[in-house]
C-alpha cells in the first residue's frame, strides 16, 4: 500500500493511476450511485472542481493501481459546499484557511479493508502538518457508516433528501489522536509523519545558467 | 475590511509578528495582486522600521521583508523566485511548504541557499501560499535560525497561526487597492452575523452554539468563516467590524 498526493497538474506524471482513478470516479459515483455527472467515452469522470488544480490524496497499491482516493481544496477558494450545497450549511459559504474541503472520497473495489483508513489517515496527517483544523465536505449518508468505522466519524452539519439519496455536509476535526487512531486501523505506524507531496523533477541547473 | 494607509504599514505588522513568535525574519512577497499591471506599476520602497527590513513595490508585485536589503534587491533585481525552490513549490500548491522538505541537493539549489544564508537568511523556513481570485498569488513565509528540534517544536506549537496570519496580510495588502476590495467583499450569511453578534454580547462559543442549535465545530467553523470574510485578525477585531459596517447592532 503506497500513498500518492499529487497537485491536478502534475497528474500526468501517473498516468495509469490518473486513468484509473477517474474511471473509479464514473463506476462508483455515477453508475453504481446514480448521480447526474458527466463523464468522457472511456468512462472517466471530471468535473469543474478538477481544473482548479487541486491535490488529489491517492492510495495505490505496488503495481500502481488506484485503490482509493480523495481530493482536496483550500475553502478560501472555490468550493462545492459553497458553490452547490450551502442548503446544509444554513447558507453559510464556509470559507476559512483553517478548513480545507474533501469531495470525491472514495475506496476502488480493488481495495482491501485497510486502504479506506489509510486514506483517511494520509488526510488527517496531511491537515494537521498544514495547519488545518477540520475538512469539511459533503457526502453521502450511507458513508458516515464507513467513516465511524474506520475511526474518524464526522460531525454532520446538515442533511437533506436528493434524487441521489440523502445527502450531508459533514467536517471532520483534525488532531493528532485522530491520526493515531486512523493509523492504527490502517496497520500504520503512530505518529508518522504525513506523505510526501509529488514534486516534479526541477529544472533550476538550466534556469540558473540562463 | 479595516485598512492600512500604505505599504510601510503593512512591515509594521511584519515586524510585530517577527517579534511575538521570536524568529529571525517574516516575509510577505505577493508576485500579483490579481489586479491589471498599471495600478502597480509605480517603482518604490523603504524602510519597514529604523533601518531594518524593506518593503517594496515594482511591477506586479509588492512584499515587505525583514531580510538584509542587500538580498531583497539582489531577489528583486535578478528575479530570483523564478529560480527559489520555495517560490517554485509555492506557485504550484496551497499546502504550505517546510523548507526542509524539499530537495536541496541539486547544485543551483545548494549555491541559492547558500548565498542566502550568506546574507542572513535562517536555515529553517515555512512558506504558507496564499491565492485569491484573478489569480492573486502571495507568499507568507516564516524564517528562523535553529535546529529541527526547536523548529519542529515552533511548527508545532503555531502552524495554525501562521496559516491564518498568512491570509491576514494578504487582505492587509489588498487593501491598498479599492478594486481589489470590491472584489474580496463577501457578504456574510444570516447564520455568520447571528455567531459573530452573539459572541459580541458576551455568550460563551458553547452557549453560542446551543443557542443556534449546531454544534460546537460548527459554531468554530462559521465565526472563523465570518472572520475571515471580514478580513479581521481575531474574534474581538471581527465584532468591531461588523459593528462598525453595520452588520450587527453595538452592545
Amino acid at each position: 500500500m503506497n500513498f500518492t498526493l499529487v497537485y491536478g497538474q502534475d497528474l500526468s506524471e501517473f498516468p495509469k493511476l490518473t486513468n484509473q482513478m477517474f474511471k473509479d470516479r464514473g463506476t462508483q459515483f455515477k453508475d453504481r450511485l446514480g448521480w447526474e455527472l458527466d463523464t468522457d467515452t472511456e468512462g472517466r469522470e471530471r468535473d469543474e472542481y478538477d481544473d482548479l488544480n487541486p491535490l488529489y490524496v491517492i492510495v495505490n497499491d505496488d503495481e500502481g493501481n488506484h485503490l482509493g482516493s480523495s481530493r482536496v481544496m483550500p475553502t478560501t477558494g472555490r468550493t462545492m459546499l459553497g458553490e452547490h450545497f450551502s442548503h446544509l450549511t444554513d447558507g453559510v459559504a464556509i470559507s476559512s484557511a483553517a478548513v480545507w474541503e474533501t469531495t470525491r472520497f472514495f475506496i476502488s473495489d480493488r481495495a482491501h479493508r485497510r486502504v479506506a483508513p489509510a486514506l483517511m489517515w494520509a488526510g488527517c496527517a496531511l491537515g494537521l502538518q498544514s495547519g488545518v483544523d477540520f475538512y469539511a465536505s459533503v457526502t453521502g449518508a450511507h458513508l458516515l457508516r464507513v467513516f465511524k468505522l474506520c475511526g474518524w466519524p464526522p460531525e454532520v452539519i446538515g442533511r437533506a433528501d436528493s434524487d441521489e439519496g440523502e445527502i450531508c455536509a459533514v467536517l471532520w476535526e483534525v488532531s493528532q489522536e485522530l491520526c493515531d487512531t486512523l493509523a492504527r486501523k490502517a496497520g500504520l505506524p503512530a505518529g508518522g509523519q504525513a506523505p510526501d507531496i509529488f514534486v516534479p523533477a526541477g529544472d533550476i541547473e538550466t534556469k540558473m545558467a540562463a | 475590511m479595516s485598512s492600512i494607509p500604505d505599504l510601510s504599514e503593512l512591515g509594521g505588522i511584519i515586524e510585530a509578528i517577527r517579534a511575538a513568535y521570536d524568529v529571525d525574519h517574516v516575509t510577505y512577497y505577493a508576485l500579483s495582486m490579481g489586479l491589471n499591471v498599471r495600478s502597480l506599476s509605480e517603482s518604490q520602497m523603504g524602510w519597514l522600521s529604523e533601518g531594518v527590513g524593506t518593503w517594496r513595490r515594482e511591477g506586479r508585485s509588492l512584499g515587505a521583508f525583514s531580510y538584509s536589503d542587500d538580498w531583497i534587491g539582489h531577489y528583486a533585481d535578478d528575479r530570483l523566485e523564478l529560480i527559489d525552490p520555495v517560490m517554485r513549490q509555492a506557485a504550484i500548491q496551497f499546502a504550505p511548504v517546510d523548507w526542509s522538505q524539499l530537495d536541496w541537493s541539486e547544485k543551483g539549489s545548494r549555491r541559492f541557499f547558500n548565498e542566502a544564508y550568506d546574507t542572513g537568511v535562517g536555515n529553517q523556513g515555512y512558506t504558507v501560499p496564499v491565492r485569491g481570485p484573478n489569480g492573486q498569488f502571495a507568499a507568507f513565509t516564516i524564517n528562523k535560525t535553529c535546529n529541527a528540534d526547536l523548529w519542529a517544536k515552533l511548527l508545532l506549537e503555531h502552524r495554525g497561526d501562521f496559516m491564518l496570519l498568512a491570509n491576514f496580510v494578504h487582505q492587509q495588502a489588498l487593501t491598498l487597492f479599492e478594486e481589489a476590495a470590491t472584489v474580496a467583499d463577501r457578504p456574510l450569511s444570516a447564520r455568520e452575523k447571528d455567531a459573530i453578534s452573539l459572541i459580541a454580547e458576551g455568550k460563551s462559543r458553547a452557549q453560542a452554539a446551543g443557542f443556534l442549535g449546531i454544534s460546537e465545530n460548527t459554531f468554530r467553523v462559521y465565526i472563523d468563516s465570518a472572520r475571515h470574510k471580514l478580513g479581521a485578525l481575531n474574534i474581538p477585531h471581527a465584532i468591531a467590524l461588523a459593528t462598525h459596517k453595520g452588520l450587527i447592532s453595538p452592545q
